[in-house]
């Protein structure tokens, strides 16, 4: 019963157009572009873990937050309540899918980098990376769960997701340093979920762990999680 | 008749405002139930606490059915389904959120049911309104309830399409299930319903079969009764 609403929904969540543009091909564009015209090989690996997170980003708050918005407003969940699945489990299923995905989108932005920029990674840095995209996906999908369930309509949900992913991405250093920011701007990007995915991804690139930011990461996806769990509601 | 769920002296209240309000309703096996009223009388909540959706500040709902889960069907006003996928894939999905491995022919069936077996593969956003009502019906159908309620099922939609979910409502109520249905079209109720429910304020202010309702008001016709009924209802309010 799992694996059939699982293969439904990630076929449903596939076709989304928004999905489409945010996840794959602003991503995907971004690192093919930029990668070009920055021959630097530490650059480049900065640029595609960038690339990679940009998509989970933006697929798991804003995506899947005005999936879930327009999933309420159908009734969906109301319907779910009725059913003999637990929306725990349906959540769950919809989190996998999306995570299928990014793995999906990751895959194909290292092959990108293999094939045009002989970019490589160690076995050890590619189960660094799956993990980083697992511990993301919850914790990312967890602040659009949160914030589909307080917006009312798509012009809230554009308006609240926009403020939470856009600052999330200007505050670190996935694009740029933040060594000559105010201190203020290298105090909240300590404040960042976002900022650790990137540190993470960077050590994985360089086949290591960066146990620190892994560690803070979970904290944040289980803090997430919890919120998205307490702030859901059924209509 | 077996009663499959009684509500009694239901209240409740949003804030300030009594939505249910000493409510009292049964809702009979191997019937057609209309819930009819103005905008706001109450008929969406009352369904949602038939459901299980909403709990009660007083009064208890009783109800007989052994698996509320299984032997309910429903179709809210707002079309349920995932956009992405056709009407064949919807109907699986939610047949599998059920519990229920719906096999090809199951789900064709039920899509033939809803006359919908030549949108199967249609994006379910790129149906008519028609279709996207006849899909919810057909989702609320594919694990086979007993009891199938129905909010609005054929609100804002063409003539035609009116049309064709009467007779389908009509065809599913000969199969035997129970239909709890709410509507603003007299002559809908008039042709599909058993019994009429009459919901202002959030309470019953008349319940019968049309034949028992048209006498002990005095009139000859469903809508002269429904607008005889507003007037009494404002004039207690």
């Amino acid at each position: 019963m799992i694996r059939s609403v699982m293969a439904l929904m990630a076929k449903s969540i596939y076709k989304d157009a928004y999905m489409l543009v945010w996840s794959i091909l602003l991503p995907l564009g971004l690192f093919i572009g930029l990668g070009m015209y920055h021959d630097g090989a530490s650059y480049r690996a900065d640029l595609l873990v960038a690339s990679m997170l940009l998509s989970l980003v933006m697929g798991a708050i804003n995506t899947s937050g005005f999936w879930t918005m327009t999933q309420h407003r159908r009734g969906v969940f109301k319907l779910l309540k009725l059913s003999r699945l637990p929306i725990s489990q349906f959540i769950l299923c919809s989190i996998l899918a999306r995570l299928l995905m990014f793995v999906g989108i990751a895959a194909l932005l290292l092959l990108a980098g293999f094939l045009l920029f002989d970019m490589r990674i160690s076995a050890v840095g590619l189960m660094l990376v799956l993990a980083l995209l697992i511990i993301g996906s919850v914790c990312f999908t967890s602040i659009g769960y949160a914030i589909a369930s307080r917006a009312r309509d798509e012009g809230m949900m554009n308006m609240m997701s926009t403020v939470v992913s856009f600052p999330m991405i200007f505050l670190s250093t996935a694009f740029y340093s933040l060594d000559q920011a105010p201190r203020w701007i290298q105090f909240l990007s300590k404040l960042n979920p976002f900022e650790y995915a990137v540190r993470i991804g960077r050590s994985a690139m360089a086949g290591a762990v960066d146990v620190p930011s892994l560690a803070i990461l979970v904290a944040f996806a289980v803090v997430c999680a919890g919120i998205a769990i307490r702030t859901f509601r059924v209509e | 008749m077996k009663t499959f769920i009684h509500l009694k002296d239901a209240e409740l209240s949003y804030g300030s405002k009594k939505v249910l309000d000493r409510l009292n309703l049964e809702i009979r096996e191997g019937e057609v139930l209309a819930i009819i009223g103005p905008n706001g009388a109450g008929k969406s909540t009352l369904i949602d606490v038939i459901l299980g959706l909403k709990k009660l500040d007083r009064g208890t709902v009783v109800r007989s059915l052994d698996d509320l889960k299984g032997a309910i069907g429903v179709q809210f006003q707002t079309p349920t389904f995932f956009p992405g996928l056709g009407a064949y894939d919807n109907v699986k999905l939610f047949a599998a959120v059920n519990g229920k491995a719906a096999s090809r022919e199951e789900i064709e069936e039920v899509l033939e049911q809803c006359h919908l077996q030549d949108a199967a593969r249609t994006d379910a956003y790129r149906l008519s309104g028609g279709q996207q009502k006849r899909l919810a019906i057909a989702i609320a159908l594919i694990h086979r309830p007993r009891l199938l309620i129905l909010d609005e099922p054929t609100a804002a939609l063409d003539p035609s399409a009116r049309s064709e979910i009467k007779s389908m409502i009509a065809s599913l109520a000969e199969s035997g299930i129970s239909v709890v249905f709410t509507s603003h079209d007299m002559s809908e109720v008039k042709r599909l319903a058993d019994r009429i429910a009459f919901i202002m304020n959030g309470r019953v202010r008349a319940e019968g079969t049309l034949d028992e309702l048209l006498a002990s008001h005095g009139t000859d016709d469903l809508d002269e009764l429904y607008a005889l009924m507003l007037e009494k209802g404002r004039v207690r309010v």
